[in-house]
C-alpha cells in the first residue's frame, strides 16, 4: 500500500503556484539497552516512527536510555506501510454470523454497505489510514507493553446519498514504519 | 486465546475499572501478540457509540466466549456510572 496522499499536495501546490503543504519532520524512537533488565513499554516502541511534534514523552521515565533520531521524510514516504486483516471487516465488523453483537454492521449498511464491500474497506482503510499516518494527522492514544496505539479518521462516501461520513479507527505503532488495524470502528 | 476471539472479563480490578472496564464485561482480542502474560481486548458499545477501552487484560483475568454482546458492556457501564461505589 504506497502513500500519495501528501505528495499529490505537494505537487498540486507547485503545479498551481500555492504554497506547498508543511511536510512533518519524522523521528525514530531508539530503545538503548542499559543493564540487564528492560522495560517493555519502551521496548515496544523501538524502531518506531512518529512525527517530531506528536510523539510518545521523552524521557519516559528518570534515567531513561531512550532517544531519538532524525528520519528522512523521503524515507518515511517510501517504506511506510499499513495492515488491515480483512477478518476485522468481515466477521468483525458486519458480524454476518452475529459473534460479536455489536450492531456496527447495521449502521454501515444503512450508508450502503454490505458485507460483499469487505474487500473494498479493507483496502480503503489501509490507504487512507497510511496518508494521514505520513501526513502526521493522527492522534496519540494510549501506550502499554502492548505498545502505542494511534487513532486516525477515516472517510467514506455513503452510497444511498451524496454525502460523506467519518469515524475513528484505531491503529497499533509498529517497527519500520508500519500501522496495524486494531479496530475498524472505535466511534464517531 | 488468540486474535479475533471474544472473552469476558472475570474480576473486577482497579487497573481496568479506572479505564471504564469492570467484571462481567465482553470484548475481542483486537492484536495478535500475547505479551507479558496479556492480550489487547476492545470493549465495544453498540453502534455508533464510542468504544469503551481497549487495554491490555490478564489472560488469566479472561474467559473465552463462543461470541459477545455489547449491549451487556453498556449496561454494566450504566450501572457504574449510576452507582460508581456501589453493588452492581
Amino acid at each position: 500500500m504506497s502513500c500519495v496522499g501528501i505528495l499529490e499536495d505537494i505537487f498540486s501546490a507547485a503545479f498551481w503556484g500555492d504554497e506547498a503543504p508543511k511536510v512533518p519532520d519524522w523521528e525514530e524512537w531508539i530503545h538503548i539497552p542499559m543493564g540487564l533488565t528492560h522495560c517493555e513499554t519502551r521496548l515496544k516502541l523501538d524502531r518506531c516512527w512518529f512525527v517530531e511534534e506528536n510523539r510518545p514523552i521523552l524521557p519516559q521515565h528518570p534515567r531513561c536510555h531512550c532517544t531519538s533520531v532524525p528520519l528522512p521524510f523521503s524515507r518515511v514516504l517510501k517504506e511506510a506501510t499499513s495492515g488491515c486483516m480483512l477478518s476485522k471487516i468481515d466477521p468483525y465488523l458486519f458480524d454476518p454470523k452475529g459473534e460479536y453483537k455489536h450492531q456496527k454492521g447495521k449502521m454501515f449498511e444503512s450508508w450502503g454497505y454490505s458485507v460483499a464491500d469487505a474487500g473494498w474497506l479493507q483496502k480503503e482503510f489501509e490507504k487512507q489510514a497510511l496518508e494521514k499516518y505520513v501526513a502526521g494527522e493522527y492522534t496519540l492514544g494510549k501506550l502499554d507493553k502492548q505498545g502505542q496505539r494511534v487513532s486516525i479518521r477515516i472517510e467514506i462516501l455513503r452510497k444511498d446519498r451524496a454525502s460523506k461520513v467519518s469515524f475513528i479507527t484505531g491503529w497499533m505503532v509498529e517497527p519500520d514504519g508500519h500501522i496495524r488495524l486494531n479496530t475498524p470502528f472505535g466511534g464517531k | 486465546m488468540k486474535e479475533m476471539d471474544c472473552v469476558e472479563v472475570i474480576v473486577e480490578k482497579e487497573c481496568y475499572a479506572k479505564e471504564g472496564v469492570h467484571k462481567g464485561m465482553q470484548g475481542w482480542i483486537c492484536h495478535p501478540e500475547f505479551v507479558g502474560g496479556t492480550w489487547l481486548v476492545n470493549f465495544p458499545q453498540c453502534g455508533e457509540k464510542d468504544d469503551i477501552a481497549e487495554i491490555s487484560i490478564k489472560e488469566t483475568d479472561l474467559k473465552l466466549l463462543p461470541s459477545m454482546d455489547a449491549s451487556i458492556n453498556e449496561r454494566i457501564h450504566a450501572a457504574f456510572e449510576k452507582n460508581p461505589a456501589g453493588d452492581k
